[in-house]
């Protein structure tokens, strides 16, 4: 009687949260240190802004040191938000206030987003009846951006995480 | 007051010096001035105001923008109402030439000086949907009455970009 297979027991991998590596890896750093060292340049890393969630600042710290040349070593010294929660889609909301009038805010629908007129006044009206529609989501920069533009014309919209 | 389309320009024609007093008022209807409920409805929060991050960066690099095309729309809007600055009679009708080119600016700011009066004054839904209520009484009222008044030009202008489109 053949037995059942064991199970294999697997371990998952290990979390890495990849927005707090550098993208620096130490391969590189070692293949950009010969080519300095045969330069006899010195380096220093500075990373500008990869995303305004995601700075990376590199503080130096002197690692090698030969006759010609000083190369300094990234270290990430802040990490303010996780991958998760930038690829989190975000939806743009547009509430209702008296004032905007239908046609106008269903024009505005037609602009910002491109909608045909049907889909723009089914939202207009929800906006309307229910108080609060739901015009788009997705990414945070790109909600963000229709919001801006929503307010360009006065409409009072807003971004929130979907649950 | 006639409106009528002609060729690429919206024309107002007899233009009465008391509709005509009140489109003169649209470019500092639309500043928020003094008033912090306007200044919020013209600039309001673009998230739950648990977002304090995005809220505090929207103040820096939004609120700048915004401001400066509102005020590039009423901008366009004064110059267009010097056509107003009636030379002959002191009471005599006037008539009012806007370009269609224009006509985005004029919803603009015919919109932020609607929304800007309307909280300041804090209408109630009732009270702007009370499109029979006379100007003469109070400023109060007047003011009401300027919010329908802009309203009914937005929506002529709504029409005729739409019928142009």
């Amino acid at each position: 009687m053949a037995r059942a297979p064991s199970p294999i027991k697997t371990r998952a991998p290990p979390r890495i949260n990849r927005m707090a590596q550098p993208r620096t890896t130490a391969k590189n750093t070692r293949a950009a240190t010969e080519r300095l060292k045969e330069q006899g340049c010195v380096l220093a890393f500075s990373m500008s802004r990869l995303h305004r969630k995601q700075q990376a600042t590199f503080a130096v710290t002197p690692l090698i040191d030969f006759p010609h040349a000083t190369l300094e070593m990234p270290t990430v010294e802040q990490e303010e938000a996780t991958r998760q929660e930038i690829e989190m889609p975000w939806n743009v909301i547009v509430h209702n206030d008296p004032v905007n009038l239908m046609s106008y805010v269903t024009m505005v629908f037609q602009r910002v987003f491109g909608y045909p007129r049907e889909r723009a006044e089914k939202h207009m009206l929800e906006v309307h009846h229910n108080g609060r529609s739901i015009l788009w989501s997705g990414v945070r920069e790109r909600a963000e951006l229709y919001v801006q533009q929503l307010h360009g014309y006065l409409l009072l919209a807003t971004i929130e995480k979907t649950v | 007051m006639e409106i009528c389309r002609q060729d690429e320009a919206l024309e107002i024609r007899e233009l009465d010096p008391f509709l005509a007093e009140l489109l003169r008022q649209v470019p500092d209807s639309a500043q928020a001035k003094d008033s912090q409920a306007a200044e919020e409805r013209l600039f309001s929060a673009p998230a739950a105001p648990e977002e304090k991050d995005l809220c505090a960066e929207w103040k820096v690099y939004v609120v700048p923008e915004l401001r400066r095309l509102f005020q590039s729309a009423t901008e366009t809007v004064r110059q267009d109402l010097e056509q107003l600055q009636c030379t002959g009679k002191p009471f005599a009708n006037c008539n009012l030439r806007i370009p269609l080119a224009h006509a985005d600016a004029w919803l603009s700011a015919l919109n932020q000086a609607r929304l800007a009066i309307t909280a300041s004054y804090q209408f109630s839904d009732h009270e702007l949907c009370d499109h029979y209520r006379s100007p003469l009484g109070s400023r109060r009222d007047l003011s009401l009455f300027q919010v329908n008044f802009y309203g009914f030009l937005q929506e002529f202008i709504l029409r005729e970009i739409e019928g142009n489109g």
